[in-house]
Order: C-alpha cells, then structure tokens, then sequence
C-alpha cells in the first residue's frame, strides 16, 4: 500500500496545488450543493403552499358547448344531487355549490344606503344559495370575514337562514339571531329567515355585482332551503349553475377530473372543471423565480468550475509526468500510480464535499432568503399596487386585466428552509468526484501508455 | 565489437538495433549490438556524446525496447519476463539527472524505492537500511531527513545511488553517476561499485566520459557510431 503513503506525501508536500484544487472543488461543490438545496427547499415549500392551500376545482359552464344539440342559449344546469356526488369522492375535502334568484326585502327592511338607484326594483337585491357559504372563494380568500354568527353549512340545507353584509345589517338594526323577512322572484312568495351570521365586503357600496348590478353590500347568502321557500311551485331537485371542490391534494386534480366525470356522466357535458389554481401561483411566483436563478447559477458555476478543474487536474498530470517516469522505472505497477492519482483527487474531493456540506446550507440559506425576500417583495408590491376597475367598467378601456385582480390572504412566500440530505451530498460528492477522476484519468492514461524512457527523456 | 559467450550471461544483447524517427527523418542510434553481461562484473561503457550510450542504458536496464533484436535476462527474453518485472526485480538505475521524487526527502525517496522493489532487509527496518545506504555514500541523517530539491546536485546524486542500491537488483545500471561529485566522493561510488560487483556478484554496468572511472572497471566497452567494441584495459 505505499502508494497511499505516496499520495499522502504528495498532497501534503504540493500545499499550493492541493489548496488550489481544494479551492475549486469547494467552490464546484458549494455551488451544486447551493443549487440543489434552493431546489429542494423551493420545492418543498411549494409543496407545502398546495398542501394547505389544497387545489380548488370550479365547476363552471362551458361555454364553448353553450347551445350545442339543442340550439337553445340557455345557460346549463346541474342537479344538486349530482353536484353532490362528485362532492363525496375521496379527492374532495369540502365542496359548495350555488344558484341565485331575484328576492325583495320585505317586512320594513330597506336596502344599505351607497347602492345604485334600485336596480331591481325597490328593495330588489339578489338571493344567492349556497351549499356552504365558507368554502365560497371570497371567504376561502380572506376578502370576506364573516364578523359574527356561524357560515352557512350543509346541516343547515333545509333551514331557511341568511348570511347578510354588515352594511344591510346596520341598516337594518339586524344581529345574528333577527329575523329577515324576503320575497321571491314572483314578487308574492314571502318567508322569514333568521339571520345565522353577518359577514364584511370590504368593497364600497357603490361597486356592484357584474350580473345584477347590486350593490355588493346588499347581496343575501342563503340556503337552498330557503330559496326554495322563495320559490312557490318550482319543485323538484335544485339545480345549480356554480360548484367549488377543495381537493385535499393539489397534484390530484387529474384523477379528481376523470372521477367527477365518470360519477356525474352526462350531466357534466355542458360543465367543465377549471383548476384554479391562482392563489397557488401568487404565493409560488417568487419561489419559481428564485429556482430558476438558482438552477442557472449552478449550471454555470458547475461547468466553469468542472473546466476550471479539468484544466488543474490535466496540469497536475503533465507536471507529474517525469514523477510517473521516475516510478515506472522502478518498476512500479501503472495501476498503482492509477490508483495514486485517485486517492489524492478523492481525498481532496472528499474534504471539499465535506466543507461544502458545512458551508453550503447556511450560505444557501441566507442566499436563498435574499434572493426570495427580495422577488417575494415585489410580487407583493405588484400585488398591492393593483386596483379594481372603477364601477361599472369591466377595466379594459383603462388597461385593467380583470383577470390579473390578485388573490387575498396569499402573500407570496417570502422564506424557505434549506435542509441538507445526505443524499444530495453523496450525489454532487459523486458528481464532483467523476469530474476530477475524468480529468486526471484522460492526460494520466496518455502517459502512462508511454514507455519510462519517453515519458524521462521527452523535450530533452 | 565483441560477443563474449559465457555459460551463465545475466544480461544478453543479441543484434540489438535501435533507431529514432520523427515525421522527417529515421536516425539510427545503435545497429546491431551483442554482447553478454555476466554477473560479479564491474563494467564501463565509453563513447563519444551522441554515440548511444544513454539509449543503450536504456534498452539494457528495461527503459525501452529495441527496435531489432533481442534482450534476455538469465536465459529470459525481457519481453517475456516483462519489463516492469524486470526493473523490478533485477533491475536499477542511476540517472544521469537524478531523477528524484521531489515531493520527499532522501530518506522518503530510497525507502519508496525499497517499498516499491519489495526489498526487506535481512535485519532492521527499511529506514535503517535507507539511513545506512545513504551515510555510507555521505549523506548523514540530517541532510537524509531534507526534501531532495533543497539538497546540492552532488547530493542529489548520491541520493540516487543510494536509492539503486537499496533495490538490491542483479544489475546495477548508472548514467554518468560521478559526474557532480568532487574527488573523494567519486571515488567512495567507484569503491561502492567494486564492492557490489567483486563481493555481492552483482553485475555493475556504468556510462561514463571518465577514464579514471573507467580505469577502475574490469571491463571497459567503447560504444562508436552504434558499435560496442570491448577495449582492453592498459596494464
């Protein structure tokens, strides 16, 4: 084995090469290692945002397949019933489905002051039923914040309670508990609902609903019981026009879709799901950016650093060419001067991995907070400085994308925690190894091919 | 040039040639050389510079291969044997340039030598078989225990010496090996040489410009454009 004592020697005698090649390893491995963490950790914390945010599936008409067969433009319905069974397949955590009809306060109650002037008619507002009125995204964002009372579920389905804003509240001197007395569409159809909660609108009553034009703090939440209070003589299953499935995984929407289609059949033709996943892509948007960047730096810095090494080893090699000529005159086996040459890359390549493990996390750790606080900053500042179109206006005359309004409560996500694996240390320790082995072993074997005369006498 | 036949040979050159070629030219160096090599010989090789000395060196001690003929160790054509075996085993050479490991001291550079050859002394450890080897040709512990390239090129050769004798191999090659040694010295490696040959039987084949060392050999050969010829020894 004196060629490990041989590879010692050498290590500890050429101090100014060893550290030189220390130097870029390190530099190769905390960079990879860097890189990789950041991935991981971006990763995971992406994971972590789907895992509670979970993934909300629309059910929404199509409108592509709007009048196809039939010709008619009515807008689809659905069967509760229906809706409720892709609601009990194991990928859905909780579900809401809604439809909504024209309703009249009656009973002395007036409509909240800052509205358009009755848009349907005196005391006309708009009744919305809802399966379960927490899972209604404006809830599930944080727009809305229910202020007292309880939201409505689907234990309270045949009930006839209401979920009203503060604003038709406090006109109205209601609290939870009060009583409100509606009319139905049919302008004759009268029933008393109790009011089980008051919620907030933080939009002011002067915007309105896109559909019926209502001020926001006028509309009426409540249960399907209840409109069918509203609705003499309809009989009959609900039907609805809107669905929200929670799924309690966000990577199971596929198999959410494809289960929903095969529970509801037919009834989904005129139906498409839409992931919504946008809440999940504006807390995610800076971690995405901040991979990106990461993964490019340790490409670049891999392969400058992987050149930067083959350049040394191959210099090592040539320099240690009379070295080798001097040995095999001894007569000592090629393997052997192999094998010496592999154990001084592998100790300097094992130490180098062994510091950047030391090195790589804390550094990847505020680097990567850096780099994230400052993306996650300005997505929040592009979140913040969007403003809604002004009412009655759908925004585009003003450069406003609809589309583009941010969601609530999903600040995007400004920290990460790198965690080191030792299995992303074994594999860029590998990695890193291969690349020294490569670029010792090329200009090494061209060497060694040659008899000791030539390799001692070579350029004299 | 002389073919002298004896019944043990430890060395046989038979019609050994050799001829250097680039992209330009071929230019023959040596053109077929024969001669047996016997054991318990001191010889000296002479000849002009450019005559071929260090290539002959060189195909003898197993460095190259000739390009025609043959060269056999005890009977065993070298290709056979194997030439890293046989630098190994039988083997050793003092370079002309030394040709040390710098990276180790003296001491380091005639123990690898020892580890490397498999030589175990017959009493001791191998660092006082190396300390012993390098005192007797004058290098004390002191100067042993320094990294070679802080050592004189004088020392630097002795080290080399030093590290061919603790090979202990059949034959012992050596390339101008008093060449930066003052008087004294040079005579201590002649003395060593004898020795080695006349008592150990070891066969001792040095390439030399001196004539004082090659006085002192038992058999002097003169290498002449690509000719060995054995040149009798002034009485």
């Amino acid at each position: 084995m004196n060629f490990v004592k041989r590879a010692g020697l050498s290590l500890w005698a050429r101090k100014s090469r060893t550290l030189i090649t220390l130097a870029t390893f390190l530099a190769i491995s905390v960079m990879v290692l860097a890189g990789v963490l950041i991935d991981h950790a971006t990763a995971h914390a992406e994971q972590s945002v789907k895992r509670s945010v979970g993934a909300e599936v629309d059910l929404a008409m199509d409108l592509s397949k709007l009048g196809a067969g039939s010709g008619s433009l009515q807008a689809p319905q659905i069967d509760a019933a229906t809706v409720d069974k892709i609601g009990a397949l194991p990928q859905v955590q909780k579900y809401t489905y809604s439809t909504s009809d024209r309703a009249f306060l009656a009973g002395g109650a007036s409509l909240a002051d800052g509205g358009p002037p009755a848009p349907m008619g005196p005391g006309g507002t708009v009744y919305q039923a809802v399966l379960n009125s927490s899972v209604l995204p404006d809830f599930r964002s944080g727009m809305f914040t229910l202020l007292s009372g309880a939201h409505i579920t689907p234990a309270d389905k045949d009930k006839k309670q209401v979920l009203i804003e503060e604003r038709l509240a406090a006109k109205n001197h209601l609290k939870v508990g009060d009583k409100l007395t509606l009319t139905g569409n049919d302008e004759k159809t009268t029933a008393t609902f109790t009011v089980g909660g008051i919620y907030r609108d933080p939009r002011a009553a002067s915007e309105t609903d896109p559909d019926y034009y209502i001020s926001w703090a006028n509309m009426v939440y409540g249960t399907f019981g209840g409109l069918d209070a509203l609705d003499a003589g309809s009989g009959g299953l609900p039907q609805v026009s809107t669905a929200t499935f929670i799924l309690n995984d966000a990577d199971a929407q596929n198999a959410f879709k494809n289960a929903a289609k095969q529970a509801a059949g037919s009834a989904l033709d005129a139906f498409k799901l839409d992931v919504n996943s946008k809440a999940i892509q504006q807390m995610t948007g800076p971690l995405g950016s901040i991979r990106t960047t990461a993964t490019l730096a340790m490409w670049l810095m891999g392969i400058a650093g992987a050149a930067v090494l083959a350049l040394v080893a191959n210099l090592a090699v040539k320099q240690r060419r009379k070295e080798y000529g001097v040995l095999l005159a001894m007569g000592e086996k090629k393997t052997k001067l192999v094998w010496q040459q592999v154990l001084e890359i592998a100790a300097v390549a094992i130490l180098a991995v062994g510091l950047s493990s030391l090195i790589a996390p804390s550094l990847t750790q505020s680097a990567g907070q850096w780099l994230l606080g400052r993306d996650a900053s300005a997505a929040k500042q592009k979140i913040d400085a969007w403003k809604p179109p002004p009412p009655g206006s759908t925004g585009l005359g003003e450069g406003i994308d609809p589309n583009a309004k941010p969601v609530a409560n999903a600040d995007p996500i400004d920290k990460i925690t790198v965690a080191l694996d030792p299995a992303d240390l074994i594999a860029v320790g590998g990695v890193g190894l291969g690349i020294g082995l490569l670029a010792t072993a090329i200009p090494a074997t061209a060497v060694l091919r040659l008899s000791p005369r030539t390799i001692l006498t070579k350029g004299k | 040039m002389s073919d002298v036949s004896t019944p043990t040979p430890v060395l046989r050159l038979v019609g050994v040639s050799h001829t250097y070629s680039d992209q330009r030219r071929r230019s023959a160096v040596l053109n077929g050389i024969s001669y047996s090599f016997e054991r318990g010989t001191f010889y000296t090789i002479l000849g002009p510079s450019g005559s071929g000395k260090t290539t002959l060196l060189s195909l003898a001690s197993g460095l190259d291969t000739p390009t025609k003929g043959t060269i056999s160790f005890d009977g065993r054509d070298l290709k056979e044997l194997g030439l890293g075996r046989y630098r190994n085993r039988h083997a050793a050479t003092v370079f002309q340039q030394y040709n040390l490991l710098t990276y180790m001291t003296a001491l380091q550079n005639v123990t690898a030598a020892m580890e490397i050859t498999g030589v175990k002394p017959a009493s001791g450890s191998r660092r006082a078989r190396a300390l012993e080897l390098l005192e007797r040709i004058g290098l004390d512990k002191a100067t042993a225990t320094r990294n070679v390239l802080r050592l004189s090129g004088g020392q630097q050769q002795r080290v080399a010496i030093a590290r061919a004798l603790a090979c202990d191999v059949d034959i012992l090659f050596a390339d101008e090996p008093t060449g930066n040694l003052d008087e004294d010295t040079a005579q201590g490696i002649i003395d060593t040489f004898r020795e080695l040959a006349h008592e150990q039987g070891k066969c001792v084949v040095v390439v030399t410009h001196s004539q004082h060392l090659a006085a002192q050999s038992d058999r002097i050969l003169v290498l002449r454009k690509g000719k060995l010829s054995e040149q009798a020894k002034a009485r």
